[in-house]
């Protein structure tokens, strides 16, 4: 067979990084760079969607009281972290879980295929690769019969192999969205249990210090924060608050059994 | 009403210093404590309980909100876990592909 004019540049362009081999390698390592930069690129992508998102719930919970006005503005708290990051990304996110979404179409575009799924990108490329072997046979001008049987051969195993990695990819995908379904259960859990507490509080604390009854509330409330153990730093600042109230009670009632007297 | 009593109360209760000098001053303005003056301590003292539960309540949303970013870090790496793996499989088929076509 003779070396084409092509291949050389071909070999010039990428470097070959690895020598003697036959003409498809250098095709294929095309083919692999641009998937790998294509991959990168949604890669990226995803980064500074992430770091956005987290920024908007930073926004939330550190703005003090704001926090817990938020908590209280809208009927649902999911809502609220949905339209944060739908005002932030200016995507048509509904909710939190909608990240997995990005993510896929991020994946997507940055494969520049048509596939709404980030599995299907991965097939994709794949079949690109495919297809670069294939426009290596058709551009040696015929390299004989040998090559057109060993590509058939090759594409069925390739499709097969990447089939397999199309169910694996799948299946991790799932895993990811079950993820940030739990993630943002989790957070919508947390705060309706803070709006739960303090409505509690204010609904109840002045027919409690009637009836004196405040130490049932205070331990109530207690119990309510036994759902932020798992953050030290915060459950102390939190039983900090707790003592604050107890002296603040115990005043109120002391003044009002002095004053009885 | 026995102003020293409830000044006493006052002084020896475990609220904020801020909290303390304040009452004292409403305590402090007249001669003989009235039954108003209790009643604005005491509307005082609500008030403070209640913004001490809503410091509360918003602890718990900052708590829920620093454990999503926690996990959207988890999340984060395992997207980058899942992409990486995702890569080496994929070059392990161009690879192969590559060994068959030779």
């Amino acid at each position: 067979m003779k070396k084409s004019r092509e291949f050389e540049s071909d070999n010039d362009v990428e470097g070959s990084q690895i020598e003697g081999k036959e003409r498809p390698m250098t095709l294929l390592e095309i083919g692999q760079a641009r998937r790998k930069e294509k991959m990168q690129k949604a890669k990226t992508r995803f980064s500074g969607f992430g770091a956005k998102i987290k920024n908007v719930f930073k926004r939330i919970g550190g703005a003090g009281n704001t926090a817990l006005d938020a908590a209280f503005a809208a009927p649902e708290v999911a809502k609220i972290v949905g339209q944060g990051v739908k005002k932030e990304m200016l995507t048509s996110a509904e909710n939190v879980i909608e990240v997995g979404k990005a993510v896929g179409h991020g994946v997507k575009v940055g494969a520049e295929t048509g596939a709404g799924l980030a599995v299907e990108g991965a097939i994709m490329t794949g079949r690109g690769v495919k297809r670069g072997v294939e426009a290596a046979g058709a551009g040696l001008e015929k390299a004989g019969q040998w090559l057109d049987k060993k590509d058939l051969e090759v594409s069925e195993w390739t499709d097969r192999k990447y089939e397999a990695m199309g169910r694996w990819t799948q299946e991790q995908w799932q895993n990811i969205q079950e993820k940030g379904r739990d993630v943002r259960q989790g957070f919508a859990d947390g705060v309706e249990k803070a709006r739960a507490t303090y409505t509690h509080f204010r609904e109840n604390r002045a027919e409690a210090a009637k009836q004196r009854k405040l130490a049932d509330l205070r331990a109530e409330m207690n119990r309510s924060l036994e759902a932020i153990r798992w953050n030290e730093a915060r459950y102390k600042e939190a039983e900090e608050q707790m003592q604050a109230l107890e002296g603040i009670d115990n005043l109120s009632e002391e003044l009002a059994s002095a004053s009885a007297e | 009403m026995d102003k020293n009593k409830i000044t006493q109360l006052i002084q020896e209760a475990k609220i904020t210093p801020e909290l303390k000098q304040e009452l004292l001053q409403m305590v402090e303005q007249e001669e003989t404590l009235s039954e108003e003056t209790i009643q604005k301590v005491q509307k005082r003292l609500a008030s403070a309980a209640d913004a001490v539960a809503q410091n509360i309540a918003d602890i718990m949303v900052e708590s829920a909100t620093d454990k999503m970013n926690q996990d959207m870090d988890g999340l984060e790496k395992d997207v980058n876990d899942f992409q990486a793996e995702l890569n080496k499989k994929a070059d392990a088929i161009d690879l192969e592909t590559t060994r068959k076509e030779m």
